[in-house]
């Protein structure tokens, strides 16, 4: 049986239960539901599910994750062992705005295991970079004063070279 | 801000006018765009790029995920660390080179993004980030830096460790136990090595942490008889105990940890009992029967109890640790005279408390005797580590054989300098062979089919043969020392062969000043040993190991290691005696050498010929073998007076004037120094092979 879910931007992706499953938010909207209540699941690929906050793109690159995922136990919250590190890293990159929405997009949907790689992801484009360097990757504004910086140069003592945002 | 981040996203719609987000209806027939296939989703599909805000960090993600990704640094580096280990790119360079690794570059890296920004900064001292905080890998830490984190995060922290920083200390304690927070919710706490703080704060945290399970006070002054009353009374889930070398602690503090624990005994029994599993107090003055008798009564799940170095400890003493009677309550033994290790003709029984202990010390305690391991007998019948080192000739045979007969799940044994045992422990130590027929064997283990490390270094009277047939029945043997010893060459070759057999990892085995153990069988062994156990950490590079992988100056021409050195190799035995430490001598003079010549650039005749040689394709420069480092110290000169001595005293050292000794080369002799030609004409019989 398969579930079509509809995009952000209204494209349709006809998906089949096991990659469904690993969405949280549809899992239990199709067959959370029914299920309890009795009813049997709609079984014709008519069935359509919105997910208003997702662009086509980004659930695109989710559900290839699913696919890849799909033959796996899922994850439950706090679980942290990821099964193909490698396919993993690949498919995540180091696109910062991609796996920002990415990640925001499985917190939405419920997706644990998503959820990790994409943190990892995040982390893994921070780590190493100086403070500057995430500034600018980052659009973010440096906004400490002069006196706040010396401040902290001299509460940072021997790592103040490590720190230093240079 | 928050939009987005419900599971259930129907009842956050963003703003008023768009329709429920996720809405179980069946799609209109006049759908306006066409359903996609199955399996062709992935490329196609609407291509909307969203438009790239500033900062979109903080502007998409609530605050909790940006903690979660701020988190995963840490875990990223350990799993890069793991990865490298994995694949076999850690090497000892490396590790040389890059000091932060794992968790502890993790955290570092948290630290730098509080160099970003103010919102940063508040990120990066969240408490949910630090509630373990270990402070050990960073010597160099301001106090400042500490008191940042542990003021954010002293309501979430639950692993302390400042192991060897004394001076956070009284921020740690003034952060944890400060007057707003209540009770702390501090699991461990490690304070090894601070040696002078003081009594006050650390009270004040013991009192105000109900829910401490594993202290380590080891050598700190500020512990005192009181300590163990305040941790009996406030710490009811306390496990591991380690207050070992704390000067102005004794027995009776000890005896407070229990009984207070315990509780006071309704109608003469005692209702509740110390969860204590581990205790580690070595160097304990006071440690009398008084002592050991509380700890049987109140502490009847000891594991582990560490009494190294005890001076006043005696006999009666671990006798009373075991002592019941008929009419006791704890698990108990009946024995009869000659199992109980008395006279036979008594006819009387005799009874054990059974202990749980898997652990015992009782090393450098100068009143032990083996009457002591006779009374033991029975009662430890989990006991899986027997320290008994530095007792003397007051460790005799009867005592050993007694106990070591009744411990079926040993598996380390430490009898240094037990001057007066014989063949006969070993031969206690010694599975018989196993019998096809009979069953029980599988469900009653004998004594020594689990041993793995066995200590008889200074054991005089033991023989060869003796050795010999231990090696070969126990078949989970790792690790044997056998240090001015009688033994041969041929318990050398056996090891190594039985281990090898067994496809064992880090074996080891140590027979320094064995006047049996001669330079021929080391060099023999040299394919399958390595002479020291190198491990590959920055803090390791004093030893400089060598790892057998090319190092980052390998294009510079000069002296260098062969590859047949491999320190770090698990699959390689350790083989420690006299001749191995000449190796690892010219190990290192021959890196001190080409580090010399790296450092001053100044080459001389033989090392530009070698390089000319090098540069033809003749020679491998990670292969070639210096043997003209002996005999060559004077022709070569050094850059100064120092470095002359050093070279002069390599060359007194290594052989060939004095008739004994030598430089030792372990390894095979690489072809390529045979390729050098009128180099290695050195046929002085200094290199052995």
């Amino acid at each position: 049986m398969s579930i079509t879910l509809i995009s952000k931007e209204g494209a349709q992706f006809l998906v089949s239960k096991p990659v469904a499953d690993r969405i949280g938010v549809v899992r239990d909207c199709a067959y959370g539901a029914d299920f309890w209540l009795g009813y049997a699941v709609a079984t014709d690929d008519s069935m359509g599910i919105t997910l208003a906050n997702v662009t086509s793109s980004i659930l695109s690159k989710i559900l290839v994750w699913c696919e890849h995922y799909k033959d796996m136990e899922p994850l439950v919250d706090g679980d942290s062992n990821m099964e193909f590190p490698e396919w993993d890293m690949a498919y995540i990159g180091h696109d910062m705005n991609q796996i920002l929405f990415v990640l925001e997009a499985a917190d939405y949907l419920h997706i644990p295991g998503l959820l990790l790689l994409a943190c990892k992801g995040i982390a893994d484009v921070l780590d190493g970079r100086n403070p500057r360097g995430i500034c600018d990757l980052l659009g973010i504004v440096m906004d400490f004063s002069h006196r706040q910086e010396v401040d902290m140069d001299k509460e940072n003592g021997y790592w103040r070279w490590f720190l230093h945002p240079t | 801000m928050r939009a987005f981040s419900s599971p259930l996203p129907y009842v956050i719609t963003a703003s008023p006018p768009v329709t429920p987000a996720l809405t179980l209806s069946h799609s209109p027939s006049d759908s306006p765009l066409p359903v996609v296939e199955d399996s062709a989703y992935l490329t196609t599909g609407v291509t909307d790029e969203p438009d790239v805000l500033p900062n979109l960090f903080e502007h998409v993600l609530p605050r909790e995920l940006q903690l979660h990704c701020i988190r995963s640094i840490v875990v990223v580096c350990e799993e890069e660390y793991e990865r490298d280990i994995r694949s076999g790119r850690w090497t000892v360079y490396r590790a040389s080179q890059e000091r932060w690794i794992g968790s502890a570059k993790g955290h570092r890296e948290i630290v730098k993004l509080s160099r970003v920004s103010r919102s940063w900064r508040s990120l990066a001292f969240d408490g949910q980030l630090w509630s373990s905080l270990d402070f050990s890998h960073y010597s160099q830490i301001t106090r400042s830096t500490v008191q940042h984190i542990v003021s954010s995060a002293s309501p979430f922290v639950k692993h302390a460790s400042i192991l060897g920083l004394p001076r956070l200390f009284p921020i740690l304690a003034k952060g944890l136990a400060a007057p707003s927070i209540p009770q702390t919710q501090l699991r461990s706490l490690n304070l090894r090595g601070c040696r002078h703080i003081s009594t006050g704060p650390l009270h004040l945290l013991i009192a105000t942490s109900p829910m401490l399970e594993t202290v380590n006070f080891c050598a700190s002054s500020a512990v005192t008889n009181y300590t163990m009353n305040l941790l009996a009374t406030h710490c009811p889930q306390l496990k591991i105990v380690d207050v070992t070398r704390c000067p102005y602690l004794s027995g009776s503090g000890i005896i407070a940890l229990g009984s207070i624990a315990s509780g006071p005994p309704v109608d003469g029994k005692i209702r509740k009992q110390s969860m204590i599993r581990e205790l580690r107090m070595a160097g304990l003055r006071y440690a009398n029967v008084d002592v050991l008798t509380s700890m049987g009564q109140h502490i009847p799940d000891l594991e582990v109890l560490d009494l190294s170095g005890s001076r006043l400890l005696m006999d009666t003493a671990l006798e009373a640790f075991v002592f019941c009677t008929k009419d006791s309550a704890c698990d108990k033994v009946a024995l009869t005279s000659r199992e109980a290790g008395h006279d036979p003709a008594e006819m009387l029984t005799h009874y054990r408390r059974l202990t749980k202990l898997r652990h015992l010390n009782l090393s450098s305690c100068p009143e032990i005797t083996d009457r002591t391991c006779s009374n033991l007998a029975h009662a430890v019948p989990k006991l899986e580590f027997l320290e008994l080192a530095d007792l003397g000739g007051a460790m005799k045979d009867d005592g050993l054989v007694h106990l070591l007969s009744t411990v079926p799940h040993i598996r380390r044994v430490d009898l240094d300098d037990a001057m007066d045992i014989t063949d006969r422990v070993l031969d206690a130590l010694t599975p018989p062979p196993p019998d096809p027929h009979s069953a029980h064997s599988v469900a009653k283990p004998e004594p020594g089919e689990k041993l793995e490390h066995l200590v008889l270094s200074y054991v005089a009277n033991i023989s060869n043969e003796a050795v010999l047939r231990l090696i070969r029945a126990c078949t989970k043997l790792r690790v044997l020392e056998v240090d001015n010893t009688r033994v041969s060459d041929s318990v050398l070759r056996e090891f190594v062969r039985t281990v090898r057999k067994r496809k064992m990892q880090g074996a080891e085995i140590v027979a320094v000043d064995c006047r049996s153990v001669g330079k021929a069988v080391v060099s023999e062994l040299a394919a399958h040993t390595r002479p020291r156990r190198g491990w590959k950490a920055w803090e390791a590079q004093a030893m400089g190991y060598d790892d057998g992988s090319p190092h980052a100056d390998i294009h510079v021409s000069g002296p260098s290691l062969t590859a047949a050195q491999d320190e770090c190799d698990e699959t390689k035995i350790i083989l420690k005696s006299f001749w191995s430490w000449q190796a690892v001598d010219t190990a290192t003079a021959l890196r001190e050498r080409r580090r010399r010549l790296i450092g001053s650039r100044r080459l001389t005749e033989g090392d530009l010929s070698l390089s000319r040689l090098v540069a033809r394709g003749g020679l491998d420069p990670d292969l070639v073998r210096e043997d003209q480092l002996e005999g060559d110290g004077e022709e070569r000169g050094a850059a100064n007076g120092g470095e002359r001595r050093r070279s002069r005293w390599v060359i007194r050292w290594s052989g060939g004037r004095g008739g004994m000794g030598g430089s030792m080369y372990i390894g095979t002799e690489p072809q390529a120094a045979a390729a050098a030609g009128g180099n290695n004409g050195d046929d002085r019989g200094c290199v052995i092979m």
